[in-house]
């Protein structure tokens, strides 16, 4: 999952391709969050003067979401559940585990650039806890091997 | 009692057979519906009236009155059907099953209830997290789109399109203005009631919002006619329900079952029993993570519905049965609810705002028992100032689940309180920030 | 109407007030942070909570309407309670909310002494807190040299974000983040980029934002609170100057609905340490090219030398800007008994004239009569710069409903949408001969053309003003009860100094001839800063300021500014008003008036009066429409278009431009003012880029 690094024109073209429907904004800062990782500083005006909002308002949609995140991420986003039903099955000792193994904290990325840690909270797949989504893929029943071994698989 | 298999609503919850249109036509998704839409709105909302269908997104709001509340003709303004796919609520992974595994049961659902409420426009707004289910709906509804389903040229005769927008990881746009806000384009800030989102609601417009799962069961009810529906289940709750059972059971699962089973025919009959036996039951929460707990002893045998466990001071929610057994450090956990709850806050109002980070911040030291006995009564006090005083529900989701700690387990605060004193250099437990 | 129960009081309101409206209407006192009458509703501070009967949960009254109140099971009206112990415990648990992240630095803070959240923390606070845990501490913010942050006393009411994108129309302030981290900032920390931000101070509720230039500077309890009138322009927004000894220490907005409401311009509120700087505290004299101080007596004999002897038709008078009506009629009458027919008004060389009826320099269709307008069109005008708060007004009549705008003259940012027709009077020409938007204005009921100042002083001024006549005539702007023909004046004498006739008389010269080498042996220059006067004339100038005036003088008789005098001002709109004295002037400065009536004994023309109620008495006998405060003597307007349409000339192909090129810097006081000139340094508005 390479982000793309930020191109102007680029960012104009994914602009220009939503600013015409209704409630653009999030289809926008999605685009350019696939494209980019993030929705970069550079882009608030841009998305600013397309949809003719203020640049105060872009900025604190952005800010809103946790989805639409403010700097690029490594190559690989894994989003660890911290909610109740996957608590209750081992996801406080995967966390501590995965943060011990990455060597990093919530919401960091490793020195080499390539895994991030986020914390995300219910993934709805409460039933096969502890869960996560790894580069937007659901991953269940995770253990701290299996983790491990889904790590090693991303960083081959 | 059981819900025998012919009267199972998702037929495909588990994904054994195909979403796709032809096995879900095979399963009896869109059998009909073209008949269903000839017996007219006011047959449909009478229908679905009779059917006692009360509304799956938690509130238990009866679906039909929900429908009846939009204006009676269009006027200048369209009118909209908005489906809450946001499922956020901690525990809860139902409407998931239904969007990956039975779609077109739920697009019809949609256009059956678009139709009753004269909108010829749906849209459904996912969580930002539901990547998978974005597809497989996507999906889904090209499918549909190509077999003129739906579309402004389609075999019913009823000019609808249906729109799959999603959400960015905020729990707040499941309230369900914050999530008009959210596909407005704007920030998820739930908006004052009144005005209420059938005079003005998606871009000012006539607008109904509803669960995914309250829309997906709409089609089969009124196949099956409202008094099947309304036989099922017990007075005042009645038909199927999609229950997700999590945490300390030894099958954790999705199963839909007859409202009012009990709580321990459910864990027994589907989720394998409890983990080291009944006698190692703790509590439940019962309905997602924003209802008050019950203890073993009032939840074991207590029928799972709307009113039943109202009467125990908590609620049915969205079915997302939590079951923890006695090794969970409950203050802890509820601490952890607290955190999410203080992290979700959209800021809009002064109680939530202040008060969820407060609550948090109190019980997090609770957890340790680095606090005053005293503070245990202040902290009540503190959920019930921010209960009911807010703009939307957050503030009260917030507050309950601690009220329910402070109902059922004081005397465990007390303890680590205790415990604390007198060990006072004892290391305390930290908790990350996130 | 609808009858409802507040308090056991059964009160009829409007349907569509809100509970907060019926329950003041029923005298009950409901406290509130984040609703203001003036901003949209926001709902979020839940300090208005009151009881609903029949409702479940406390409502939020600010954003409950009396309409959808349900009547009572028998039909008894909604019945509300605003005492009830829920309400008061309701509200009490909103004070801790707001208090427990509150850092309760009162002692340090600005705002202490007139903050709301201190006065209903009286009512509704307890006095000690229960909150053990750590305060949240917010990064304070740069929004601009006016406005000091101190984000930690922020309690998120949004008045200042609604008011800046409502109000002031610009796109800066926001909120960022969610929950307990919602932060309000301006995107890029940035000032802001209005000439009315200021104004969020005063609105903000608690100290989060302070006004900058007064930080640490007073207690509002020190001060002596003088309501007076603004004269940094020609709107003549109301305001309350408050002063502690002899210093003026903050300028404040009082409210006139139909002036400036409650908002005053960021010039109007920050020039006060300008009426400290620069100051002329005594008279000075003009000594082998050297300006020295002197006495009264030594300015009045060598002024009392001068004009002995001299020709009175080679003596000429000039006033300025800021000059009060008083004033001017001393300085007229001094002139008529001279003998000297050269006096003016129009420092800008404008050719607006009484000759033409009081409605051809009046803002006719009055500031409150804009949001009556169904169309607009701008001739020649910034009124962003010209007059910040008649823009704000146009801005709201614009956010009411759709209202067709259209400009002729320079293209700038107005803070709402216009329809750009062109620069000058080509385009003036080309927009009478049809168009779209010609029709607009044809089919307009209430026709609002705003014809800026600066037009009528250009060279072609009077060619241009035909052309205005003859459209404003065409598109039916003047009609029985509605005259829609608004000149945008920008300087706060000039209504009062036309209406007195302080225009050159029979055979006169007006103010750009008097300045002209040789023109004039002795000019009198009463506060004219804004025009070069040739070498030659021996020129007395009477002001306040060592400003561009007293550098070209040989006499400097040192004046009173506004705040040291009750002086009448009739502003754009003919509206009389009057300004009262809050300190005393500096030094040997004196007030105006008194200067001239004793400078008139020493040349001999002793004036009739010995006080400012006598002069006033002479003044109102001739012209009695200036008794009359607060109201305003409409003008014929149809005389003026009659007027206007006579007066001939070409016109050139030169674009407009606004007489204000620095919205900051207008008047020797501004210019003396450290704040506008920073202000002015970072050119907050006028470049005014384009809208995003």
């Amino acid at each position: 999952m390479d982000h793309e690094p930020w191109d102007s024109g680029r960012a104009r073209d994914l602009i220009e391709a939503h600013a015409h429907r209704e409630g653009a904004a999030l289809p926008i800062l999605h685009a350019l969050t696939d494209a980019f990782g993030c929705v970069p500083a550079e882009a608030i005006p841009m998305v600013a003067s397309a949809l003719n909002w203020s640049r105060a308002e872009v900025h604190g949609v952005a800010t809103f979401y946790p989805d639409f995140r403010r700097e690029q991420p490594g190559r690989h986003v894994v989003r660890l559940c911290r909610s109740e039903a996957c608590q209750a099955v081992g996801a406080v000792a995967l966390a501590d585990h995965a943060r011990r193994r990455l060597g990093i904290g919530w919401h960091e990325t490793t020195s080499d650039g390539e895994v991030t840690l986020e914390p995300v909270f219910c993934l709805g797949l409460c039933a096969r806890g502890p869960s996560a989504m790894i580069d937007g893929e659901p991953a269940c029943d995770l253990t701290p091997d299996t983790l491990d071994a889904r790590l090693a698989e991303l960083r081959a | 009692m059981a819900l025998a298999d012919r009267d199972r609503i998702f037929t495909n919850v588990y994904g054994l057979h195909s979403p796709g249109l032809e096995a879900a036509r095979k399963r009896g998704a869109w059998d009909g519906t073209k008949f269903l839409l000839d017996q007219g709105i006011d047959w449909i909302i009478n229908e679905m009236k009779a059917s006692g269908l009360r509304g799956r997104g938690g509130a238990g709001f009866p679906t039909g009155l929900k429908w009846s509340f939009m204006p009676k003709e269009v006027k200048d303004r369209p009118h909209y059907l908005v489906v809450n796919g946001d499922e956020s609520e901690p525990g809860t992974c139902k409407d998931r099953e239904i969007m990956r595994h039975d779609p077109h049961l739920f697009i019809e659902g949609c256009m059956i209830a678009s139709f009753a409420m004269r909108a010829h426009a749906c849209y459904v707004y996912l969580r930002g997290e539901y990547i998978a289910e974005r597809i497989a709906l996507q999906k889904a509804v090209d499918e549909a789109y190509e077999a003129k389903l739906v579309g402004k040229d389609n075999v019913h005769g009823y000019p609808f399109d249906i729109y799959v927008h999603h959400g960015a990881g905020a729990y707040i746009c499941g309230e369900e203005t914050a999530l008009l806000e959210s596909l407005e384009g704007k920030k998820g800030m739930p908006r004052l009631k009144p005005p209420f989102p059938a005079n003005m609601g998606l871009y000012g417009c006539p607008t109904t919002v509803n669960n995914v799962e309250s829309i997906a069961v709409s089609g089969t009810i009124l196949r099956r006619g409202a008094g099947w529906f309304a036989g099922l289940g017990t007075k005042n709750n009645a038909g199927t329900k999609l229950f997700c059972v999590s945490g300390h059971v030894n099958k954790p699962c999705n199963v839909e079952e007859e409202m009012g089973i009990t709580f321990r025919e459910l864990i027994d009959r589907h989720c394998g029993g409890m983990r080291g036996g009944w006698d190692n039951l703790l509590c439940s929460i019962p309905g997602g993570s924003s209802v008050p707990l019950v203890p073993a002893e009032q939840i074991i045998d207590a029928q799972m519905d709307f009113d039943t466990l109202r009467g125990l001071q908590s609620g049915l929610g969205t079915a997302a049965v939590i079951v923890l057994d006695k090794s969970t450090d409950i203050v802890r956990a509820i601490a952890r609810i607290s955190y999410f709850y203080k992290h979700e806050s959209c800021g809009q109002c002064t109680p939530c705002r202040e008060g969820t980070g407060w609550m948090w911040r109190v019980l997090s030291r609770m957890a340790e028992g680095r606090a005053q006995k005293r503070e245990i009564g202040m902290l009540l006090e503190v959920t019930k100032q921010v209960e009911g005083h807010t703009i939307c529900a957050l503030g009260d989701a917030a507050a309950w689940p601690i009220q329910g700690l402070i109902r059922h387990f004081r005397g465990e605060i007390e303890k680590r309180i205790d415990q604390y004193a007198g060990n006072p250099h004892s290391e305390p437990v930290l908790m990350a920030a996130e | 109407m609808t009858k409802i129960i507040v308090d056991d009081v059964e009160v009829d309101v409007p349907a569509d007030y809100t509970l907060l409206q019926a329950c003041e209407a029923a005298g009950a006192e409901i406290p509130r942070f984040c609703f203001h009458e003036r901003l949209s509703i926001a709902g979020n501070c839940r300090m208005c909570l009151v009881e609903l009967k029949g409702a479940p949960k406390p409502v939020a009254s600010c954003a409950w309407g009396v309409r959808d109140c349900r009547p009572g099971p028998n039909g008894e009206p909604p019945t509300v309670v605003t005492k009830s112990p829920m309400v008061k415990k309701a509200r009490e648990g909103v004070m801790e909310f707001l208090l427990i992240n509150h850092p309760l630095d009162c002692p340090i803070c600005d705002q202490g002494g007139e903050c709301d959240l201190q006065d209903q923390a009286m009512a509704y606070g307890v006095d000690s807190s229960r909150f053990h845990e750590n305060k949240r501490a917010v990064p304070d913010k740069y929004i601009g040299p006016l406005v000091k942050t101190s984000m930690n006393r922020c309690i998120h009411c949004t008045r200042c974000i609604r008011f800046v994108a409502e109000v002031a129309g610009v796109p800066d302030l926001g909120a960022t983040g969610r929950g307990e981290d919602m932060e309000i900032t301006t995107y890029l920390e940035r000032a802001m980029g209005s000439e009315l931000q200021a104004n969020v101070a005063d609105l903000c509720p608690v100290g989060a934002l302070t006004h900058k230039p007064q930080a640490f500077n007073g207690r509002p309890w020190e001060l002596i609170k003088t309501p007076s009138i603004d004269v940094m322009d020609a709107v003549g927004s109301n305001i309350r100057v408050d002063a502690r000894g002899r210093e003026v220490m903050r300028v404040l907005p009082r409210v006139h609905e139909d002036i400036n409401e409650e908002w005053i311009s960021d010039k109007t509120r920050q020039h006060v340490d300008g009426l400290k700087l620069q100051r002329l505290d005594r008279p000075f004299l003009r000594e082998n090219g050297r300006l020295r101080p002197a006495t009264w007596a030594e300015a009045f004999a060598a002024i009392a030398a001068k004009l002995k002897g001299a020709d009175p038709k080679r003596v000429g008078a000039i006033a300025g800007d800021l000059a009060a009506v008083e004033e001017m009629w001393a300085l007229r009458s001094l002139m008529t008994a001279l003998g000297s027919p050269n006096i003016d008004c129009r420092q800008d060389g404008s050719v607006l004239s009484p000759a033409h009826g009081r409605a051809s320099y009046l803002f006719n269709p009055t500031i409150a009569g804009i949001e009556e307008a169904d169309a607009v069109l701008i001739v020649g005008a910034n009124p962003r710069r010209e007059a910040a708060i008649v823009n704000a007004r146009l801005r709201k009549r614009w956010r009411i409903g759709p209202l067709p705008v259209g400009v002729v003259g320079e293209r700038v940012d107005l803070t709402y949408d216009y329809a750009y027709l062109g620069a000058g009077p080509e385009s003036l020409a080309q927009l009478a001969k049809g168009g779209e938007f010609l029709d607009l204005l044809k089919s307009a009921e209430r026709p609002l053309i705003l014809v800026g100042a600066g037009i009528a002083a250009r060279p072609d001024g009077a060619a241009v003003l035909a052309a205005v006549a003859s459209l404003a005539a065409a598109v039916g702007a003047v009609t029985e009860g509605w005259n829609g023909l608004a000149v945008l004046q920008n300087a706060a004498s000039r209504v009062g100094g036309l209406d007195i006739g302080f225009v050159p008389g029979e055979g006169g010269l007006a103010a750009p001839a008097m300045v002209e080498a040789g023109a004039l042996d002795v000019l009198f220059n009463l506060g004219a800063d804004e025009i070069a006067i040739s070498p030659g004339a021996f020129v007395i100038y009477q002001g306040t300021h060592g400003d561009d005036g007293a550098h070209r003088a040989d006499v400097i008789l040192p004046g009173a500014a506004y705040t040291e005098k009750s002086g009448t001002y009739v502003n754009t709109e003919g509206r009389v008003q009057q300004t009262n004295r809050a300190v005393f002037p500096p030094g040997e400065a004196r007030e105006d008036w008194a200067i001239l009536r004793a400078l008139s004994d020493v040349v001999g023309h002793r004036l009739p009066f010995d006080s400012l109620p006598a002069l006033r008495r002479e003044l109102h006998a001739a012209h009695p429409h200036l008794a009359a405060l607060d109201e305003i003597a409409a003008g014929d307007g149809r005389a003026t278009l009659d007027a206007w349409a006579a007066l001939g000339g070409s016109a050139s192909s030169a674009g407009f431009v606004s007489p204000v090129a620095d919205f900051y810097l207008t008047n020797p006081i501004a210019r003396a003012s450290r704040i506008m000139a920073e202000c002015s340094a970072l050119h907050v508005t006028p470049a005014l880029e384009a809208a995003e």
